[in-house]
């Protein structure tokens, strides 16, 4: 069985607006059949299925950008999700911020992305097969939107280890179309475990030339 | 460090190329064109008159300095005679020292039948007129069954590689096409390169389909399986240079990247469009 592409809808709460993030949540996920992940600044009245904090709080997942949040180094965090910047290097400074997050709390999956569109695929792909082999038991991702879709199947196809993160809803159908490609089935998925196959993109047939009748003029239906 | 010497640093260099449209009528009506315009031969046809010479001369005069490749095309008009298109070849020799793809077997066939001209005696006046070689035409599909679905109206294959290869005795080096359409099974590409790797080529081109309006079927390649197309061509005819030609638009650095690993040596991307 090869290993399936997971689609993960991502629902990011704005700072402001708070009275609407229950309908809002409640709108995204029936959008989804039931399944999606909330990234919220606070807790919600709610009970949903997979939410992340942008704050540490005791007993939340916490979703930290650690190129942008600085995360409190004095006490252990709880489960953490990670977006760094792809380290290139022993001396990257995003290496310094990821070791310090792993050695404060448990990471449940790390999002790497991509500092400069021409940062070379090369120097890329011995990045990731590091960090794959360095962390063999958390969930790695590259976000699509800056890695860019042909290096994100390049990729996808060279680690199958390796998840596509940070797909909108208009751009399913490229993961779809690249897990057609790759012969992988495309999962549905958030962090409640309960995965549901997605169905591929149409397919439709080059219809065959049309029949020549003989016993009419002129023979091209082209001209009728 | 084992993964870097798989990379290339730099993308193959990429040329820029002006495409000359001498005029968009043409009868064939491929199914995947959207550029041409059919108008049936008719008696009282008034059929739209070609890129008049002047119009070519002052476009050219003004044609950014980064072109390095001309490709002339659309010679299927019965309005011009051939002395158009080859006046036509001249005033663009005239001004530019690049190279110049001047038509393809199908617009030499076209002249053949209708002025009833032998072939070699069309081929080396175009070459007299500055043309450095035969382009590759539109999209030829070498397998029959896909020229019959397609593209009906254009002559079979071996008529088309016959009348290319002419092109070697008069100096008009020929080259030719590989499509690359998703809707291409491994089976089709593979029985096209077969036919391609029977003859010799100056150079080949993978033109990147792009998809058509309201023909879903016919959607474009995938970045991954168009690198495989590069690579397999590039395994079967592995002494001709691959150029890889981009859709309007350009593709993005990691696809350069990624196709020149797979074997590419080199792209076209256009960057000036002379129409009537």
């Amino acid at each position: 069985m090869t290993q399936p592409l997971y689609w993960i809808p991502t629902l990011f709460l704005p700072e402001q607006s708070q009275p609407f993030y229950d309908p809002l949540v409640k709108m995204f996920l029936s959008a989804h059949q039931g399944r999606g992940h909330i990234v919220s600044p606070q807790p919600l009245g709610i009970q949903i299925p997979s939410l992340a904090l942008t704050q540490p709080q005791s007993g939340y997942v916490y979703h930290v950008n650690a190129d942008r949040d600085q995360p409190p180094v004095k006490h252990r965090l709880e489960i953490t999700d990670v977006v760094v910047s792809c380290p290139t290097g022993i001396e990257d400074a995003s290496l310094a911020r990821l070791d310090t997050i792993y050695r404060l709390s448990t990471i449940r999956r790390i999002t790497l992305t991509r500092d400069t569109p021409r940062h070379p695929l090369f120097v890329l792909s011995q990045a990731l097969d590091t960090v794959l082999q360095s962390f063999p038991q958390i969930t790695i991702g590259i976000d699509v939107q800056s890695f860019g879709w042909d290096a994100a199947a390049h990729f996808a196809q060279k680690f199958p280890a390796l998840q596509l993160d940070g797909i909108d809803d208009n751009q399913l159908w490229r993961l779809i179309q690249l897990g057609q490609v790759l012969g992988r089935p495309v999962w549905l998925d958030d962090f409640s475990r309960h995965p549901k196959p997605l169905p591929g993109l149409p397919q439709f047939k080059v219809s065959d030339p049309p029949p020549i009748d003989v016993h009419r003029i002129p023979f091209s239906s082209r001209f009728r | 460090m084992v993964a870097s010497q798989t990379y290339p640093l730099e993308s193959a260099p990429l040329t820029g190329v002006a495409k000359i449209t001498t005029t968009r009528h043409c009868w064939m009506q491929c199914r995947f064109c959207d550029f041409s315009q059919f108008i049936p031969v008719l008696f009282d046809t008034k059929i739209p008159p070609c890129l008049p010479l002047a119009d070519a001369k002052s476009r050219l005069a003004t044609m950014p300095d980064s072109v390095g490749l001309i490709k002339i095309r659309g010679g299927l008009s019965f309005r011009e005679p051939f002395t158009y298109f080859r006046s036509l070849v001249r005033t663009v020799a005239d001004g530019f020292n690049g190279p110049i793809q001047a038509f393809s077997p199908i617009e030499i066939n076209q002249w053949h039948r209708v002025e009833q001209r032998p072939v070699r005696e069309l081929l080396s006046e175009l070459k007299w007129a500055g043309a450095t070689g035969l382009g590759p035409g539109g999209s030829e599909i070498l397998v029959q069954s896909w020229r019959d679905r397609l593209s009906p109206h254009r002559i079979e294959a071996t008529a088309w590689t016959t009348l290319a290869q002419l092109g070697w005795d008069t100096g008009l080096p020929p080259s030719a096409m590989v499509l690359a359409g998703q809707w291409l099974s491994a089976a089709d590409i593979k029985s096209h390169l077969q036919i391609l790797s029977a003859y010799s080529w100056h150079h080949i081109e993978v033109k990147m389909f792009r998809s058509v309006a309201l023909q879903p079927e016919l959607e474009p390649m995938h970045i991954l399986s168009l690198c495989h197309l590069v690579a397999e061509t590039r395994e079967l005819l592995n002494d001709t240079p691959i150029y890889v030609n981009e859709p309007p638009g350009g593709i993005s650095h990691d696809a350069r990247i990624m196709l020149t690993q797979a074997g590419a040596d080199g792209f076209y991307t256009t960057l000036e469009a002379i129409e009537p």
